[in-house]
């Protein structure tokens, strides 16, 4: 018995098998893992979403007043021209609006998918 | 070397080549978890932390050699604390390991069962000794750098756990540690 105690020993300490779904488990938590951090990102934008509307107005109103205010003898052309401008900023900021809310609204829906 | 084409591969982003590492190593270090803590259930926990570890610190691994030694060494650190963290009273029973099924060298089931209760029934340091010398087949000074530990503490774990495995099996002990040269 003391020749083969050492392998006694070492057969009855040799390595098992954790089971067929061990490396698929731990590949799941990795997954999870390097999803984590995107969440809090995209539930800012989701919970700042609603509020967009208004701040486009508010800097629209800002805008208005201000340039009203600044230049009051200039040229009236040169009015029109700013306030082409302006009109042009809204709607490149509008369509911005429209794209985010699709990307964010897309990611939603995917991730309602994919844990169903 | 293909295990160090693999390990690039993972450190390269690719989840395949990951996955291939896990599976390599899966065995081993589930084995040294569950025979440190005692159950499938902590064991399979403890192993999936340490290889979604291992994920995190890729960057860091420079050779498969280094990822073996790496897990291995995070696998005994951790299982260690936890065993330190336990009330005294708890023990390890050991119920949830399979029995090995062994075609090429029959050997007495019944003794090995024993023997993995009285391996379990050590403390957390020692049976971590143990485990890498007669699992792993690592010698006192790979275990000495695993553990941290000074080589002589290592080697007067294993003389110190032989002995009371012996003792308690009922088999002598000087011819057997002349056989296994540490005295």
């Amino acid at each position: 018995m003391n020749e083969s105690f050492d392998t006694d020993l070492k057969q009855a300490l040799r390595p098992v098998d954790p089971g067929e779904d061990f490396t698929a488990r731990v590949m799941a938590r990795i997954d999870v893992a390097n999803v984590t951090p995107i969440k809090p990102r995209r539930a800012a934008i989701t919970r700042l979403l609603p509020w967009a509307p208004a701040a486009l107005a508010a800097s629209l109103l800002l805008a208005i007043f201000m340039t009203h205010d600044e230049h009051p003898a200039e040229d009236p052309q040169a009015g029109l021209r700013a306030r082409e401008q302006l009109l042009q900023a809204l709607r490149v900021t509008s369509e911005k609006l429209d794209i985010a809310y699709q990307v964010v609204h897309n990611e939603s829906t995917a991730g309602t998918d994919a844990g169903a | 070397m293909v295990e160090d084409e693999q390990l690039a591969r993972a450190r390269a982003g690719d989840a395949a080549a990951f996955a291939d590492l896990v599976r390599a190593h899966q065995r081993s270090i589930f084995s040294i978890a569950l025979r440190m803590l005692g159950s499938r259930e902590s064991a399979a926990d403890l192993a999936q932390d340490v290889f979604l570890q291992l994920h995190l610190h890729l960057a860091e691994i420079q050779s498969a050699a280094h990822a073996a030694f790496w897990l291995r060494r995070v696998v005994t650190h951790r299982a260690i604390d936890k065993l330190r963290l336990r009330p005294r009273v708890e023990m390890n029973s050991l119920d949830d390991e399979p029995e090995i099924a062994d075609v090429t060298t029959p050997r007495d089931p019944l003794l090995q069962r024993q023997m993995r209760a009285l391996v379990s029934e050590l403390p957390g340091p020692a049976r971590a000794v143990v485990l890498l010398r007669y699992q792993e087949d690592l010698d006192p000074t790979e275990i000495a750098r695993t553990l941290d530990m000074p080589i002589n503490t290592v080697k007067s774990h294993l003389k110190r756990s032989l002995a009371t495995l012996r003792d308690r099996l009922g088999v002598g002990t000087a011819t057997a540690f002349q056989e296994l040269g540490y005295e």
